[in-house]
């Protein structure tokens, strides 16, 4: 397996005044699944558009395999960012057919595998014959995950696949993705919003708040180094003194939080406390670290 | 230009559907109406009277084109994999290489047509070619205008251009081409200067807009 990585360098982007994305840092190595998740708003798609080179940074690097991304057409055939379709264009209604949407793609993207793709289109009974602004929401999901697959980039993007999907149609997804990952090694950014379901996939997880990437970290290490307490106030502050903590809240006289483990600590030392220590999911762990409520 | 090709590929094939199907459209509705007529129907009627429709449809496509290609096709050519300038330059290639098709289609037609009429286009081939860049001319300022302003300005500009050819074309096919001596004489007795400005200033403002064009888009964020 070669060491290719996908490099952003304090990547800045902004809209005239308003910036978006905050002297972003992020390293993208090969053979990994990545779940990219953040709040609406977050910077997600703005992101990986900048990363793909699909729109311009207004300051930063982004390289892969050590080559500019932007404007560089060697380095943008490395990376696939399959967008959300639209039912809307530019000039109205979305009419482009789904067979010429793939056919496009077939032109663009040189390692595209036209046989893989009708095996898709087969597997989810996609007519091809619809133009997009007929498609439902699902199979318009359908479409940005047929290109992603089957654009056999190396470093391939998606952005909210599965939204509008069915739980069937989710949970075939997630199969051909695995089986995919699993044949070729290939890069996957997947961004969504239905955490919990697709946190098995990600063997490390990004989370993007207001621009900012709070975290880069595998899944599994996460899960392991969060934990949530509760218990009278007084205590839990002792506790959570010396550590970070990413959330509070109170309840009544109780007072809850969710902090990290210490480098080295596998559980909490909580002798001497009445608290109560809980496990996390990614899911719980992220609405901590994002949810601003409490 | 790595790209260059899969986007001349491209945008060829594209705009050439598109092509083939207002010329069927076109050649169909005259077939139609031929048959409708009381005077006996030949191929020479039906492609005399297509000739003029496709060289119109021609025009219509590249305006169409000009505000559609921008605000739709180009930014899907990009969130495919493109580069802009490969796309851009694809674009351009693809349209003027169609546009000329359909131009040549439009002259043979009206050379089986008209065999009499065939000298007077050759004599008037550089205005023809003049003809066509002053089109795509056009097309680039509503591109420029619908990537800079917005679609809707392009939309208008484009209608005015559609009502001003009509105007032009109805003078032109009155004034000239029903008497080809009269258009020979005024094109022998143009000043050679003047000729050649007619002739090369619409390929210049051609390259202008393409250029200005680039200079829109190359660092736009683009609404996929």
């Amino acid at each position: 397996m070669n060491e290719s990585k996908l490099v952003c360098k304090d990547l800045v982007k902004a809209y005239g005044n308003k910036e978006v994305l905050h002297s972003i840092n992020l390293e993208l190595e090969r053979g990994k699944i990545y779940g990219f998740i953040g709040r609406n708003g977050a910077g997600k798609t703005t992101l990986l558009s900048v990363a793909s080179g699909q729109n311009p940074a207004t300051s930063g690097t982004i390289t892969v395999d050590g080559m500019p991304v932007w404007e560089n057409q060697e380095a943008r055939d490395l990376i696939c960012f399959s967008r959300e379709l639209s039912p809307m264009n530019g000039n109205g209604a979305n009419t482009t057919k789904v067979k010429d949407y793939l056919k496009a793609a077939a032109t663009y993207m040189p390692a595209f595998d036209k046989a893989y793709a009708e095996e898709l289109v087969q597997s989810f009974g996609l007519d091809t014959k619809k133009r997009i602004s007929k498609l439902s929401k699902g199979m318009m999901s359908m479409v940005t995950i047929i290109v992603a697959l089957a654009s056999k980039a190396e470093f391939t993007f998606l952005d909210e696949p599965v939204a509008g999907l069915d739980i069937v149609a989710r949970e075939k997804f997630y199969k051909i993705l695995l089986d995919e990952f699993a044949a070729t090694g290939r890069t996957f950014v997947i961004s969504t919003h239905i955490i919990e379901e697709a946190a098995d996939v990600f063997e490390e997880v990004i989370i993007i708040d207001q621009g900012n990437i709070l975290l880069t970290k595998n899944t599994n290490d996460l899960i392991e180094s969060v934990v949530h307490i509760s218990g009278k106030e007084e205590e839990v502050d002792s506790v959570i003194a010396d550590r970070k903590v990413y959330n509070t809240e109170k309840i009544g006289r109780s007072k809850g939080a969710t902090i990290a483990l210490k480098d080295g600590e596998e559980e909490l030392d909580t002798k001497g406390y009445d608290i109560s220590v809980q496990p996390m999911n990614l899911q719980q762990i992220f609405v901590a670290m994002c949810g601003r409520e409490a | 230009m790595k790209g260059l090709g899969r986007n001349i590929n491209y945008w060829f094939n594209y705009s050439l559907k598109a092509f083939l199907m207002v010329t069927a459209m076109m050649v169909g509705i005259v077939t139609v109406t031929a048959l409708m007529d009381a005077d006996p129907i030949s191929i020479s009627t039906i492609l005399g009277r297509s000739a003029g429709y496709i060289a119109f449809s021609t025009f219509i496509l590249i305006m169409v084109n000009a505000f559609n290609n921008i605000a739709v096709v180009y930014p899907m050519t990009v969130s495919l994999g493109s580069t802009r300038m490969p796309s851009l330059l694809g674009m351009t290639i693809g349209q003027h290489l169609v546009s000329l098709i359909g131009f040549a289609v439009a002259i043979i037609f009206f050379i089986i047509a008209k065999p009499d009429m065939s000298s007077l286009l050759i004599t008037f081939w550089p205005l023809v070619l003049a003809l066509l860049f002053a089109c795509h001319a056009f097309g680039g300022l509503v591109a420029v205008l619908s990537a800079k302003f917005g679609k809707i300005l392009g939309m208008i500009l484009y209608l005015v251009s559609i009502i001003g050819i009509a105007i032009l074309g109805v003078f032109f096919l009155s004034r000239f081409i029903l008497d080809g001596s009269a258009s020979t004489d005024i094109a022998l007795n143009i000043n050679p200067g003047l000729m050649v400005v007619i002739l090369f200033a619409p390929l210049v403002l051609d390259a202008l807009f393409f250029l200005l064009l680039y200079a829109i888009v190359r660092n736009k964020n683009l609404e996929i």
